[in-house]
């Protein structure tokens, strides 16, 4: 029985370490995945920005609306009266749901390859590696104690060792394989969606940025004539005068940023179109999207936070 | 109504509109009198309204393609779920190696103290 034990060590001994070579060998060949998460997380968050902005972008148009409509009853209060009908929204709730609808999902899905590229499984997977390797030590020293094997030393720890580490390598090779490929597909599978949603939202960025000038140019003409028709004290004629040339200078900036928007959404097509770079060496181009889609989401986000605080 | 030769598009409707809209504009911050401001005033009001209700359209007919795309993206987001759930198998199966190995240590330990091997 003895012998039978010996061999049967020699030859665990000798899996453990083709086992552990394989799998060294195998994680070599792997492009880095911390390269892919850094550039999967950014494209990500990037993507929640951009399409946080852009509800934002359908949340201003409405808001503007809603003060032009506001804005021009005060004006016209005193020779029509209230009109409660005359107050409408720009988007049917139906038509603002499909929207909200797709830039989520356009997010979650960001979110969803980040998680996928993510740690969190490797992590778990080497725990319950090292667990059964414990757990493996364990039986062996038992085994070690029993008469049979009485003084014999079954398997030294390093061999142990071997066998886990080998298990390891190759289960987190598997999970990598395996996510690298279904990711791929994933991207590749969306791509021609990316490309519906992006040209949609272009094309509403585009019809938006000239209703927001004309939003504002209403604004403007019926504070102008607000100011003509009150008879307002100096101080408070100057501070509506004031609050007059400021619409000028917030019209500017709200036309820069549904520019800077549409701007955004064609870098968030372009990332796409090369995200499957992460996986290759030549991550150059990806890199300089991902910088454009982050840097043209920050700027515009920069605008919405100014239009919070006032 | 069908849409005959002479009949102009949506686009260049909403373009005649836009422009009447801005001569208009430009007529009122260039006007000298209170009657002559007040009565492109008037003119603009009724010209944006027009213009907003032809760019509300244009949005409209933008909402289909948003709701033929959702559907697409939720698919997508599935078989990536669905893969994150194969791997999470994966890490299971390692989980339940290590249940076996505490049961197997267990069982060698009780066969030591039954069967005194």
């Amino acid at each position: 029985m003895k012998a039978n034990y010996e061999s049967s060590k020699t030859l665990l001994r000798l899996c453990a370490t083709g086992i552990a070579a394989l799998g060294l060998f195998m994680l070599a060949g792997c492009v880095s995945t911390d390269a892919a998460l850094t550039r999967i997380n950014a494209f990500s968050e990037a993507t929640t920005l951009a399409a946080g902005n852009t509800k934002t972008a359908y949340d201003t148009a409405e808001r503007k609306y809603y003060d032009v409509q506001v804005l021009r009853s005060v004006v016209s209060y005193d020779t029509a009266g209230f009109r409660p009908d005359k107050f409408q929204t720009l988007f049917s709730a139906d038509s603002r749901q499909a929207r909200e609808s797709v830039l989520d999902a356009l997010a979650l899905y960001g979110q969803k390859l980040a998680v996928m590229m993510g740690n969190e499984q490797l992590d778990e997977f080497d725990e319950a590696t090292k667990k059964f390797g414990e757990g493996l030590g364990q039986v062996n020293s038992s085994i070690g104690t029993t008469k049979t094997f009485s003084g014999e030393r079954v398997l030294e720890a390093n061999e142990l060792r071997a066998v886990t580490t080998a298990v390891s390598a190759l289960g987190k090779w598997f999970i990598r394989i395996k996510r690298e490929k279904g990711v791929r597909a994933a991207v590749r599978e969306m791509d021609p969606h990316v490309e519906a949603i992006t040209a949609a939202l272009a094309k509403d960025l585009q019809a938006l940025r000239r209703i927001v000038r004309n939003q504002y140019t209403q604004l403007q003409i019926s504070e102008d004539k607000y100011i003509r028709d009150s008879r307002f004290e100096p101080q408070a004629k100057r501070q509506a005068i004031g609050a007059l040339a400021h619409l000028v200078i917030e019209a500017r900036e709200a036309d820069a940023t549904y520019a800077a928007m549409e701007r955004s959404i064609t870098a968030l097509r372009q990332a796409h179109g090369r995200l499957l770079d992460v996986f290759t060496d030549n991550k150059v181009e990806i890199d300089a999207r991902i910088r454009e889609l982050a840097a043209e989401a920050q700027r515009v986000k920069k605008f919405y936070d100014s239009l919070e605080k006032k | 109504m069908a849409k005959t030769k002479n009949t102009p598009s949506r686009k260049e409707t909403l373009d005649a509109v836009q422009e009447l809209y801005d001569s208009l504009t430009e007529a009122y911050w260039a006007a000298s009198t209170i009657e002559a401001k007040d009565r492109i005033y008037g003119a603009e009001e009724v010209v944006f309204d027009i213009l907003t209700q032809l760019q509300r359209e244009d949005l409209e007919s933008n909402t289909a393609a948003f709701k033929a795309a959702a559907g697409k993206v939720e698919a997508v987001i599935g078989k990536v779920e669905q893969l994150k759930q194969d791997i999470d198998k994966l890490v299971h199966a390692m989980k339940v190696a290590v249940k076996v190995t505490a049961a197997l240590d267990k069982g060698v330990q009780l066969a030591i103290k039954y069967f005194g091997v």
